[in-house]
């Protein structure tokens, strides 16, 4: 006896076999399967045959799937490019940050409160567009350039504190800037790393 | 004959995406009904493989010529409805610009045979 909805569930299954995963897709290709289906049995055709003309109709789950990759494709390189502009940003933003900072320590005159201001905007807007890049990046390549552009700018925000070692007249508020900059750089870098590790094996949303 | 009446694929897919937009520019639609009227336009000849019109959407989407929502039919069914915007109204006049002209080109070409 044939069963529409087993049929429908089977062909879903097909389809997410094939490799189209995002519920969006899918969903809309149900609703048409369905639509089609109700539109030729009003026409007088069987249940069975049916569901049949109308998955022949909607075509086949591998051509659909190489379709719907062209888009993916595309949307993840633009965020792979996004995720390391981001991280280049953090590091431009923390260069033009640490001079004048050294600077006022030294003197105790801040020369430019508005550069300074804008570094920091910087390197927190371009943070949380790495932290939301790599949420939402959904190819496994590129992952292990990102990796590396996120050790690279783990260093670069640690190398303050290696660098203090080397000065004789350290002051406390350096000491304690620095080391709270290289505590903060393992705690965000090291999520990151952590997260572009992590996020290949979650099915795609 | 099947290829006399038929449109060749190429031309189906590249005229997919100023079909959709002048469809569109009539009022939202979603992606069975875009179908159905094609069909009906073309008397049939116009044939998309239905599930391919899906990543043609979302492409155009991307690209921010159409707009989308989930809404329901009359009958309850779940939707996801189509809409064009300002970017895919420059696009379709465009497209219509560049099939006006292949047209002509055509329809002189034509007449000079019978010259």
């Amino acid at each position: 006896m044939f069963n529409l909805e087993q049929s429908i569930a089977e062909w879903r299954q097909q389809m997410l076999a094939s490799g189209i995963k995002s519920p969006v897709p899918l969903e809309e290709l149900e609703i048409h399967l369905r639509e089609e289906i109700a539109r030729q049995m009003e026409l007088g055709i069987n249940e069975r045959h049916a569901f049949e003309i109308s998955a022949v109709q909607i075509g086949e789950a591998a051509l659909l799937k190489n379709e719907f990759k062209k888009i993916e494709t595309v949307r993840n390189m633009k965020k792979l490019i996004m995720i390391l502009l981001a991280l280049f940003c953090m590091v431009f933003g923390l260069s033009t940050l640490l001079p004048q900072l050294g600077q006022w320590s030294r003197t105790g005159v801040l020369r430019s409160p508005t550069f300074l201001a804008m570094g920091a905007i910087m390197v927190i807007m371009a943070g949380i567009t790495v932290f939301y890049g790599l949420r939402t990046y959904r190819e496994t390549r590129g992952r292990r350039l990102i990796s590396l552009a996120i050790i690279a700018a783990g260093i670069f925000y640690v190398m303050p504190l290696i660098l203090e070692f080397f000065q004789p007249d350290a002051h406390l508020n350096n000491w304690m800037f620095v080391i709270f900059l290289a505590g903060a750089s393992v705690l965000f870098f090291g999520s990151c790393f952590n997260l572009n590790k992590r996020m290949p094996a979650q099915p795609a949303r | 004959m099947y290829l006399a009446s038929m449109i060749r694929k190429e031309l189906v897919a590249a005229s997919a995406e100023p079909l959709i937009l002048s469809l569109l520019s009539k009022g939202e639609s979603y992606g069975y009904a875009i179908i159905q009227e094609v069909k009906a336009r073309s008397g049939g000849k116009l044939q998309w493989t239905d599930g391919m019109l899906y990543p043609v959407l979302h492409r155009m989407e991307r690209r921010g010529l159409l707009k989308s929502r989930w809404g329901e039919s009359e009958t309850g069914r779940k939707r996801k409805y189509y809409s064009i915007k300002k970017d895919g109204k420059t696009a379709m006049v465009k497209h219509h610009e560049q099939w006006s002209l292949i047209h002509s080109v055509l329809a002189g070409l034509k007449k000079e045979q019978y010259v």
